[in-house]
């Protein structure tokens, strides 16, 4: 794509949010015939999206998938200071005795057994729910992937030949890489960048298609903006009515209405608060409306990650709505889950451990599959987790430290799911990709996944997907495969 | 006017008959006014908007009067009103972190060492600690976050090594960042790296090597310098082994939270191996936990990077977002040397990024100023206007925030050690392009906003004196006074008290067009307060 075509969607995406924003539906159809010509590069039917599950702090994912053969288990365990019991405190292995068949699936490519997180005595189902959706293939996971310049061999990380990724196991540094899928300097995250392409038929254009449960940098691209939504919804402001009218709460609403639009201030920092407490305004009764008429039945649980899922479901189900005011056909979200930060406390069997933290992400994540089919949208919307690193395989004497590669999910109907993608790794401290406390030079990185999950939003062009993951080209492969077409 | 001025005289005569604490500004130049008196009630306002939780007439009086440094040496002295004395005094159960937060919101909107709340609250936004941690949560981590926030309200303006040392063995912070029962290396585990990592990275000198101006020193390709390696955090993690509660036996898994001093050290869970921390400098085998300890906090403090560091952290606390290279340069020599040859002084520190040039340029470059954090802002709205302050209640309690906090930024609660928001934040497009930072606007967005709006309402438009129930469970502002002014008037008064006088004639022409369409004189006076929190001109402090 050449440099008009990108000044072009710039100036049409920048007319639509005008033209959205002031209402002028009467140009709408006129716009969307413009708007389809200069999307042909994208492959946009239908409607699609992608929801990015952060796991923040750094998912101890090597136990969230564990080997079930009983070698590999063996040296799972050895290299985690054994199994966790009242007499090996320190032990962070879980007993290959109590991974029962709920959560115990089978990689159809290459015929090894695993287990998903078992619970404890507190949680005793587990991820089974998620196993369950595993042997159903509609979840994969991606082993050992992580932040790379360029493929790495242990060799290499000792000898300096590869470049490393700046400030490896920085949980700040990672989770910018993360967002990016780059190891260059970047400010733009690639679900912001995808979204620049191909949010760009989407109806209401005043709505992001990039929607934020949680702040982040991931939804950012050149032209797009995380939209802010509340998991509870959206809230009124106290005294000010939505739009201005006669009544008291009217004449404040014309006054800050005024106030956000003149732009009195001349503090750039004041005019960038102004410009998203106006949006918020502008956005405030259509989204109200829409989210209004946008329910799901399907019970969600009651706490933090659930209200999150439950609120993207409905806003999904709004957003796809043929007849609706939003009309968008590619989103993508993302919310924050966790602290998984568990440098103490790892194995502990309460709500604090992360066996409750795996449950619960079990039991959200099922939720929210199942209510994606109360309006038939499971083969349209993608979940992924993404999180700055996994953790060191040894322990810490309660818990694990940062490390780098680990394992991510993804699920849907449209993930080639029931087996792992990657490689999973020998996990031996100090053996072939691994230093000294376990930590993992991934196998693959991040661009690759991100790029497989981009191509499946529509960017399915290299040079597209060259130039939002710079460091794509340094890679065997920009496809991973867990994705269909 | 006329009544202000007579007060100012009688606060004049007061200065004089009072000791000469302060001769050295005071009396300079044989009784010739302070040189460093503001020249408005606006600029007035404006210094201590940058020093105190808002400013009040009186607090406005007392600058004009005595000059910024004499007032900046008055608060230095001033105790730190405490907040673990208060907790105590409540009945177990309610000793937590609403509780504490109660505490807080009453101390900055009437507390008398403004200076020492407000550093306190700078500090721990450097030194974080979280209520959202798990072994922080409960009602014993309430007390002893209140314990942590009194330490550094009592060391704001001493010495920065003795803090970072302090801080390194306070529970809350061993809990947070797990430090606490953390032991040397065993059959199967090494030491935790949490706490070597961040007392490096977030605490002292960061991941960069600095210029003294804060600029990153590149190397020959231009690219900035790691300040530590991987390596070396695993050798400083063996020396944070050891610790546990202050009252615990020979048993590291001994003791209890109800124990208010620092963690020991047990010298048994200690690794006394050789260690090569930052900068390769060895300690050696065999040294004591507390030997290490200090001799860590010491090189960590007199690093090259650590004044460059904390001095443009504390500025953006304080004054601005974006400082210049000189001005962090001035406020860095200050830590370095505070004009006596002492190293590391907090007070030299904070009066410097106070009464630097850069702060005190009026009117301000459009560039310079903060956004205002959202406890600020709560905060600036209770100092500038009448409240019913609340008693203690039946309980002992100040109902300042109720169980329902209406404050989006509860002091020690950040989402994580990285703090409410990063120093280094950007907001792509415009800000970005331009080359500044907004640490502020980070956790803002749609969602976020209309929740601080409302944070705002609730104590200056929602709870008024006369809307009802008026028991002394909240505070509740008092708006007959200024209510009962003409249009012209009100909005001149609005403008004074909560935009020290730079309303733009725009936003007086908006305001000025909304009051007649309000009846009665409560509506139209919170009207004013409730448009003028929401207005991006309060938005900012410049």
């Amino acid at each position: 794509m050449n440099q008009n075509d990108h000044a072009r969607r710039r100036f049409l995406r920048n007319l639509g949010i005008t033209l959205g924003a002031g209402g002028a539906s009467a140009l709408l159809p006129q716009l969307q015939l413009i708007r389809a010509a200069a999307a042909e590069d994208y492959a946009v039917e239908g409607y699609r999206a992608l929801v990015c599950v952060y796991l923040s702090g750094g998912n101890d994912s090597w136990n969230m998938l564990m080997p079930y053969d009983a070698a590999r288990h063996a040296t799972y365990a050895a290299a985690r200071g054994g199994v966790h019991s009242p007499s090996n405190s320190a032990g962070l292995a879980i007993d290959r005795g109590r991974m029962g068949a709920p959560v115990r699936i089978g990689d159809a490519a290459t015929g090894a057994e695993y287990a998903l997180n078992p619970g404890s005595e507190e949680y005793p189902e587990g991820m089974g729910r998620l196993a369950a959706l595993y042997r159903a293939n509609k979840l994969a996971f991606v082993a050992n992937v992580g932040p790379l310049v360029r493929p790495m061999s242990k060799a290499q990380f000792v000898n300096g030949d590869v470049p490393k990724p700046p400030n490896l196991y920085a949980h700040d540094s990672q989770e910018r890489l993360w967002h990016l899928a780059t190891a260059n300097d970047a400010s733009y995250g690639w679900g912001g960048l995808v979204a620049d392409r191909v949010g760009i038929e989407n109806g209401y254009a005043a709505l992001s298609p990039s929607i934020a449960l949680d702040r982040n940098l991931f939804g950012t691209g050149n032209d797009t903006r995380p939209y802010g939504l509340n998991a509870r919804g959206l809230g009124a402001l106290s005294g000010v009515s939505p739009v201005a009218s006669t009544s008291s709460d009217g004449a404040r609403a014309r006054a800050l209405d005024r106030l956000l639009a003149e732009q009195q201030t001349t503090s750039p920092l004041g005019q960038q608060f102004a410009h998203t407490f106006q949006r918020a305004r502008q956005l405030y009764t259509v989204l109200d409306a829409a989210l209004a008429s946008s329910t799901v039945a399907t019970e969600f649980p009651d706490d933090r990650l659930g209200s999150k899922l439950k609120m993207i479901a409905r806003t999904i189900r709004a957003s796809r709505n043929p007849s609706g005011t939003l009309r968008h056909k590619r989103q993508v979200y993302f919310l924050r889950f966790g602290s998984f930060d568990m440098h103490d406390g790892l194995m502990l069997p309460g709500p604090d451990g992360h066996a409750a933290h795996m449950h619960q992400l079990s039991v959200a994540l099922d939720a929210f599959w199942r209510s994606l089919g109360e309006f038939g949208a499971q083969n349209e919307v993608t979940l992924f987790t993404m999180s700055e690193f996994a953790r060191t395989m040894n322990s810490n004497g309660d818990g694990s430290d940062h490390a780098w590669g680990g394992v991510q999910l993804v699920m849907g109907g449209a993930v080639n799911g029931g087996r792992l993608y990657g490689s999973f790794p020998a996990q031996q401290l100090n053996g072939p990709v691994s230093l000294s406390r376990g930590q993992f030079i991934p196998s693959v990185s991040v661009d690759q996944m991100a790029a497989t999950l981009a191509r499946w939003m529509g960017v399915t062009s290299a040079a597209e997907l060259n130039t939002i993951f710079p460091n794509l080209a340094n890679f065997p492969t920009a496809n991973l495969g867990f994705m269909n077409a | 006017m006329r009544q202000f001025a007579t007060k100012a005289v009688l606060l004049v005569l007061c200065a004089c008959l009072a000791p000469p604490l302060h001769a050295r500004s005071f009396f300079k130049g044989n009784f010739e006014r302070p040189a460093d008196i503001p020249a408005s009630d606006g600029e007035a306002a404006r210094f201590l908007t940058q020093a105190t939780f808002g400013p009040t007439q009186a607090d406005i009086d007392k600058v004009r009067t005595i000059g910024v440094s004499a007032w900046i040496d008055q608060q230095m002295l001033l105790p730190a009103t405490r907040v673990l004395p208060y907790m105590l005094g409540l009945e177990n159960v309610r000793r937590n972190h609403n509780r504490r937060m109660d505490r807080h919101l009453h101390s900055f909107m009437v507390a008398p060492d403004q200076l020492r709340q407000r550093m306190a609250f700078a500090l721990s936004q450097i030194f974080v600690i979280s209520s959202q941690h798990p072994g922080l949560i409960n009602d014993n981590g309430a007390q002893q976050s209140g314990a942590y926030w009194d330490m550094l309200a009592d060391a704001a303006f001493d010495s920065y090594a003795p803090l970072l040392q302090n801080v390194t063995y306070h529970v809350t912070m061993g809990k947070y960042l797990s430090h606490f029962r953390n032991r040397k290396a065993g059959p199967g585990h090494e030491p935790d790296e949490n706490y070597a990592r961040e007392i490096m990275q977030l605490f002292s000198v960061g991941l960069k090597e600095l210029n003294i101006d804060g600029s990153p020193v590149l190397d020959t390709a231009g690219r900035p310098i790691p300040t530590y390696s991987q390596d070396a955090i695993t050798d400083l993690a063996k020396v944070f082994t050891g610790f546990t509660f202050g009252n615990a036996g020979a048993d590291i898994n001994s003791g209890s939270f109800t124990y208010f001093g620092p963690m020991k050290c047990l010298e048994a869970e200690h690794d006394k191996t050789a260690k090569t921390v930052i900068g390769n400098s060895v300690l050696p085998a065999g040294r004591t936990c507390p030997e290490e300890v200090r001799r860590v906090v010491n090189l960590l403090s007199a690093h090259a990077n650590t004044a460059p560091f904390i001095a443009r952290r504390l500025i953006q606390r304080f004054t601005t977002s974006n400082p210049s290279r000189a001005y962090v340069r001035r406020v860095a020599e200050k830590f370095r040397d505070n004009g006596d040859g002492e190293y590391g002084d907090l007070g030299a520190v904070v009066r410097q990024i106070l009464i630097d040039p850069e702060a005190r340029q009026f009117p301000p470059p459009a560039t310079f100023g903060k956004v205002r954090e959202p406890l600020l802002q709560v905060t600036a709205i209770l100092r500038a206007w009448p409240f019913q302050v609340p008693g203690v209640d039946a309980n002992g309690s100040l109902p300042m925030a109720h169980n329902s906090v209406p404050v989006t930024q509860v002091p020690l609660s950040a989402p994580s050690v990285f703090n409410f928001y990063e120093p280094d934040h950007q907001p792509p497009g415009t800000l970005q392009a331009a080359g500044l930072y907004a640490p502020e606007l980070q956790p803002i967005d749609e969602a976020t906003i209309y929740d601080i709006a409302n944070g705002m309402a609730h104590y200056g438009f929602s709870n008024y004196f006369g809307s009802g129930d008026t028991g002394a469970v909240r505070p509740y502002i008092r708006l007959d006074t200024l209510g009962a002014l003409p249009d012209a008037q009100l909005i001149e008064d609005v403008n004074r008290r909560m935009l020290y006088g730079t309303m733009s004639p725009g936003m007086r022409a908006i305001l000025a067009e909304m009051l007649p369409r309000l009846a009665s004189g409560r509506e139209r006076a919170r009207s004013a307060i409730l448009l003028t929190a929401l207005s991006p001109e309060f938005a900012v402090q410049r």
